[in-house]
Formats: C-alpha cells, sequence, structure tokens
C-alpha cells in the first residue's frame, strides 16, 4: 500500500510557485508573439495577392501539421545547425510557441472575419470606406467578439503545452517538478501537485470564457 | 504573375543567405581555443544527485561533477557556464554546439562513442534491477528476458542500451523523460515488472520505498566507465580535460570532491604505483 507525504511538496512550495511564474512568463510571452504575428498572418491569408496568401498559408500548415513539442526540439538543435543561429532553451520555446500560436490564432482571426457576412464589406466600401478603415471600424469589432471564445480555448491549450518547455530544461512548473522529484524521490505526490497547479491556471480561464461567451449570448 | 516572380526571388534570397550561415558555421573555431580566448566554457549538466543536482530552494547547483569540473577551470582562469540538458538530448545538444561538454554521469557506451567522444573514465558504475516487494519470479537477467515480462527504463541512458542489447523476449518500454527514478514509477504503479536503472539512482529510491526491492543491489551487472563527453572534433578540449582528469586522480582530488557528497556506489580502477629504480 502507497503511503502519501504531501508534506513533501507543501514543503517546496516556493519551488512550484517559481515554476509557476516561469510558466506564466512563457505563456503570456508566446500569447503576445502569437496575437501580433496571427493578426498578420490571418489577414495576410485573406489576401487576394498569392505572395501574402501563399507564404501564411506556408506558415500555418507548417505549424499546423507538426506536433509542437518536435518544433521546439527542432528550433533549439537542427537551427543552429543549419543556420548558425543559437537560441537559448527559453528563447527557442518562445519562438517554437510564439509561432505555434500565431499559426492557430491565424486561423481563428480568418475564420472570425469570414464568418462576417460578405454584404457588410461591400456595404462600408459603397459609403466611401476604404477596405482598411472597413475592416477596422465595421468586420473587426463585429468578428473579435466571435473570436473570444476560441482565443481563451488557445490560451488554455498554450499554457498547458508551456510543460513541453521542460524538454529543454526551462525551469517551469513540470521541469522544476522533475528537478524535485531527483531530489525528494516522491514523483506521485508532487507529479499530483503539478497536475493541481496547472488545473488552479486554466480552469479560472475556461470559467471566464464561458461566463463571457453566455453573457454576450443575452446581448444579441 | 509579377507576385509569383517576387516570391521565388524572396524563396531565393533566402536559400542564398542560409547556404552563407551554414559555410560561416563550418570554419567555426576550436571550443578549446574560444574557452582561451573568451575566458569561459559552456559545459551541460544533467541533473542525478549527487554528481551534478540544483538545490531546489537556492537554486544552487552543486555535486562532485560540477565541483570536479569548476576546480580544472580555475586552474586556467577560466568561467564555467552551466547548461542544463537531458539524458535523451545530450548528443543532440553537443552537436548543435549549445554547450562544449556534457560534465554528467554519462555512460561511455560503443552506440553513444558513436556520436560523441569520451574523455578518460572518471570512475565505473554499474546497473540494478527493480521489482515491486513480494514479486519473487525473477532471480537472474534470464528471468527478466521472458514473454509477458514488461521492463521499464529511461530512454536514452545507458542502461536504455543494456536492455536493448541483453533482452530479446521481454517487452521494453522506454520512458522519455530526464527523471530515473520514472522506471521505478512505472513498477510502483503496476505498469510495468521490472525496473532497469544505475546501482546507485535505484538505491535512492529503494531507501524511500520499501515497496520496492532490488535484484541486484550487492552485485550490480554491466559496469560501465563514466566519462564527460565532448565532440570529436574538439581533440584539444578533450586532451586538456584528460590532462586535468589524470592529474586529480593520481592527486586524490576526485576522491576528495566525491567524498562530500553520500555514497554514489561507485567503483575506481586502482593502479599500483611502483618506484624505478
Amino acid at each position: 500500500m502507497y503511503t502519501w507525504h504531501f508534506d513533501v511538496p507543501w514543503d517546496y512550495r516556493a519551488v512550484f510557485l517559481r515554476g509557476a511564474a516561469v510558466t506564466a512568463e512563457i505563456s503570456v510571452g508566446a500569447l503576445i508573439i502569437g496575437l501580433t504575428c496571427g493578426l498578420v498572418i490571418g489577414l495576410a491569408r485573406l489576401s487576394k495577392r498569392r505572395a501574402l496568401s501563399w507564404p501564411a498559408a506556408f506558415f500555418v500548415e507548417t505549424f499546423r501539421s507538426t506536433p509542437t513539442i518536435v518544433q521546439l526540439v527542432w528550433i533549439y538543435y537542427a537551427l543552429p545547425i543549419l543556420t548558425g543561429i543559437q537560441l537559448s532553451a527559453y528563447n527557442a520555446v518562445l519562438l517554437g510557441l510564439g509561432g505555434h500560436t500565431a499559426a492557430y490564432m491565424a486561423e481563428i482571426f480568418r475564420a472570425g472575419v469570414n464568418s462576417i457576412e460578405k454584404g457588410q464589406m461591400r456595404a462600408a466600401l459603397a459609403i466611401g470606406m476604404t477596405p482598411y478603415q472597413a475592416m477596422r471600424r465595421i468586420i473587426l469589432p463585429q468578428a473579435v467578439r466571435r473570436m473570444v471564445p476560441p482565443f481563451v480555448n488557445e490560451f488554455a491549450t498554450l499554457v498547458k503545452l508551456t510543460s513541453l518547455a521542460s524538454v529543454l530544461a526551462v525551469p517551469e512548473i513540470l521541469h522544476e517538478a522533475n528537478n524535485l522529484i531527483a531530489s525528494t524521490y516522491r514523483p506521485m505526490e508532487i507529479y499530483s501537485t503539478v497536475a493541481l497547479c496547472f488545473a488552479l491556471i486554466v480552469f479560472p480561464m475556461i470559467y471566464a470564457a464561458s461566463i463571457l461567451e453566455k453573457l454576450w449570448r443575452k446581448d444579441r | 504573375m509579377r507576385a509569383w516572380h517576387s516570391v521565388r526571388r524572396g524563396v531565393a534570397a533566402a536559400v542564398i543567405a542560409a547556404v552563407g550561415l551554414v559555410s560561416t558555421q563550418a570554419v567555426a573555431e576550436d571550443a578549446f581555443e574560444r574557452m582561451l580566448s573568451e575566458k569561459t566554457l559552456r559545459i551541460g549538466w544533467i541533473m542525478s544527485p549527487p554528481g551534478s543536482q540544483k538545490d531546489p530552494i537556492t537554486q544552487e547547483l552543486k555535486g562532485y561533477y560540477i565541483d570536479i569540473i569548476s576546480f580544472v577551470l580555475k586552474q586556467v582562469n577560466v568561467e564555467p557556464e552551466f547548461i542544463e540538458t537531458q539524458w535523451s538530448t545530450f548528443v543532440a545538444g553537443l552537436q548543435a554546439k549549445q554547450f562544449d561538454i556534457v560534465a554528467a554521469g554519462t555512460f561511455a557506451s560503443i552506440p553513444r562513442a558513436a556520436s560523441v567522444a569520451f574523455t578518460s573514465p572518471i570512475f565505473y558504475l554499474g546497473y540494478d534491477a527493480t521489482v515491486r516487494a513480494g514479486d519473487d519470479r525473477f532471480k537472474s537477467l534470464d528471468d527478466i528476458d521472458q514473454e509477458g515480462v514488461t521492463v521499464a527504463v529511461v530512454q536514452g541512458t545507458g542502461g536504455h542500451e543494456f536492455v536493448k542489447r541483453t533482452f530479446s523476449k521481454a517487452n521494453i518500454v522506454a520512458l522519455s523523460t530526464n527523471d530515473l527514478s520514472s522506471s521505478l514509477i512505472a513498477v510502483q504503479s503496476g505498469r510495468a515488472d521490472v525496473a532497469v536503472e544505475d546501482a546507485w539512482a535505484t538505491r535512492r529510491y529503494i531507501q524511500t520505498h520499501p515497496e520496492l526491492v532490488s535484484l541486484f543491489s550487492n552485485t550490480p551487472y554491466n559496469l560501465q566507465p563514466i566519462a564527460w563527453a565532448t565532440r570529436y572534433e574538439d581533440r584539444d578540449l578533450r586532451e586538456f580535460l584528460n590532462t586535468a582528469l589524470e592529474w586529480m586522480r593520481i592527486n586524490g582530488k576526485i576522491e576528495e570532491f566525491v567524498k562530500q557528497y553520500p555514497a554514489s556506489g561507485r567503483y575506481v580502477l586502482s593502479p599500483t604505483y611502483h618506484a624505478v629504480e
């Protein structure tokens, strides 16, 4: 019969907090990269100019069709050999997860914009707006509302994906936990605590998204 | 059509830039030269107490491998820059030049030596096998290598190479993790029947988990040299490290550092010195 010792993770709570801080840092950093690049790439994919839409499609499909862990390991280990560009493990994770998020965000942007009736754009152009003004004033304000729930889901996924950074020895929660196990030999208790940490971070986000969705549904 | 031309021009420019970068990489200087000129050496380390570990609270890096390499570099006024790596990726890290040496308890095995060059052995370590207490099916390695027996091992470790080489009938489960206790957890949770891990890591884990027992605790099998890994092309660096390790071995410096930590179940070769008339 296994005897649980949850006093061990409690004694090392500072380690979990430190890991959670790094997890949050990576999540926010990758989200900023993902949102910024995702918007640009999403709009490029909508463009009728192939010089814009093809590279954007290539970027999105490359990231969507390869496993995230492979992307991280490739950026950290293969990129320096191919190009001489040597990134720290932390930056490799930011770039990898940022790119991954950008690919998915781009698809959310594209789907959001496409969900707005085409007639609205034509009407905006007919009253003298430029395509940029029509997008900013008419299309995006409506599309963004529809994009928020998938955005939040994507962010929750991103937070969970940060645990892959442990493969490159970036000290996020899972990596800190693995190192702690090597010192304390209490894996069951420590992995249980890691699961609890992630649930505490992710659950409020999912809950907030569902509330927001209900509120907006009422407004309609 | 114009758009297509611009895409082609962009791709061509990217290819030329990539080729340029690759050829720049090809003439990069030797790690030893860089160490002497920059006064720093990038060292890969792997979490495996007591050889190398990070204090969970203070984040201080310690362990006898850390002490030994720090001592060596101090003699030539070089600062160590420690970069954490993993058992399954340290070879890739060396090849990608993320660091210049892996100062960890790496088994200098023949398959690994096909990819990385090892220093002279620092000491020797064997393997142990662990089963659940009360499971008395196994008395020898032959008992383990049977149909229906699941053997857990950490991917990329010397133990992984050993089980692949030794067991043909048993089902081998290679766990992709840096945690050497993972195979023991697999046995504990009933996912595997036997865990194969180095004798020292096994001993430490069993001390805190009486529900597991070791099969060969007093007679570890498959003793192998523990040595540090470098890139083959960095001959000068390896020569320097070998000289330093030999000096430390003869002067008892390695033992001095190792004895500051808990017993590690190591084996050493003890050459006998004779005075020559």
